[in-house]
């Protein structure tokens, strides 16, 4: 049993690797195409991986800056979220697994994981703002996961106050003599 | 809190030191220390046993209520 729960841990950790490195590249990358464009307006054509948002780049850059700094911020909370995973599994020890750190860090996946949810809610907002707008934004679908990340918040916030109490009980048991 | 542990006073009425009681009672000095210093959240009725038997003094010796 315990041998099971250790291997897929692993596979988890390199998951989760995987997707963390996945979502540093993704965030890099519009990052760096994003303040390209800033001075290489061309650039707005293909963004990443067929993103176009030239139209709004002509109608206002003002509107286009918000839109994609709104996006790249989830991109990058989106990353920071699976750097949070991979510092939990680095820290978890499964002998004594109710450590301040953990329970430190899975409180700091909840709120990560809220921030996305509220700024995925603001970014739907904000899109569905603009495609009142000519500027070819209709194509171009944010925030359809907001309410799954905002769940997620709670059910983390949920483990991390579960947590606090495990920490509890383990220090009154370490205590008993 | 307001449980008082007297092992100490028990272990200077008896003249026994905590190494002595330590190897007596079958605990870690560690442990007999957390217990000494009150920082003990929890005594299980085996230990308490056995520090009665090496004491030879009752529970109510060890353990004292005093209101806060």
């Amino acid at each position: 049993m315990k041998s099971k729960t250790n291997s897929i841990l692993n596979v988890l950790r390199v998951l989760t690797w995987v997707i963390f490195l996945g979502l540093c590249i993704k965030a890099g990358s519009l990052l760096f195409t994003f303040i390209y464009s800033l001075f290489k307006p061309i650039v707005s054509h293909d963004l990443y991986l067929g993103l176009n948002l030239s139209q709004l780049y002509s109608y206002h850059l003002g509107y286009y800056v918000g839109l994609l700094s709104l996006v790249v911020s989830i991109w990058v909370l989106k990353a920071y979220l699976f750097y949070d995973v991979i510092k939990i599994f680095s820290k978890i020890n499964l002998n004594n697994p109710f450590s301040a750190e953990v329970a430190k860090r899975i409180a700091s996946t909840s709120y990560t994981a809220l921030s996305i949810g509220i700024l995925s809610v603001i970014t739907s907002g904000y899109v569905k703002w603009l495609i009142k707008k000519p500027v070819g934004v209709e194509s171009f679908s944010y925030g359809n996961g907001a309410s799954e990340f905002l769940l997620m918040a709670a059910i983390l916030f949920v483990i991390s106050q579960v947590f606090n109490r495990g920490i509890e009980i383990q220090s009154e048991n370490e205590l008993t003599v | 809190m307001p449980i008082i542990v007297n092992v100490d006073v028990m272990m200077a009425k008896r003249k026994m030191s905590l190494n002595e009681l330590s190897e007596k009672v079958d605990i870690t000095l560690s442990n007999l220390s957390i217990l000494k210093t009150g920082k003990a959240k929890a005594v299980r009725f085996s230990t308490l046993e056995a520090i009665c038997n090496a004491l030879d003094c009752q529970p109510g010796d060890i353990l004292e209520f005093r209101e806060e």
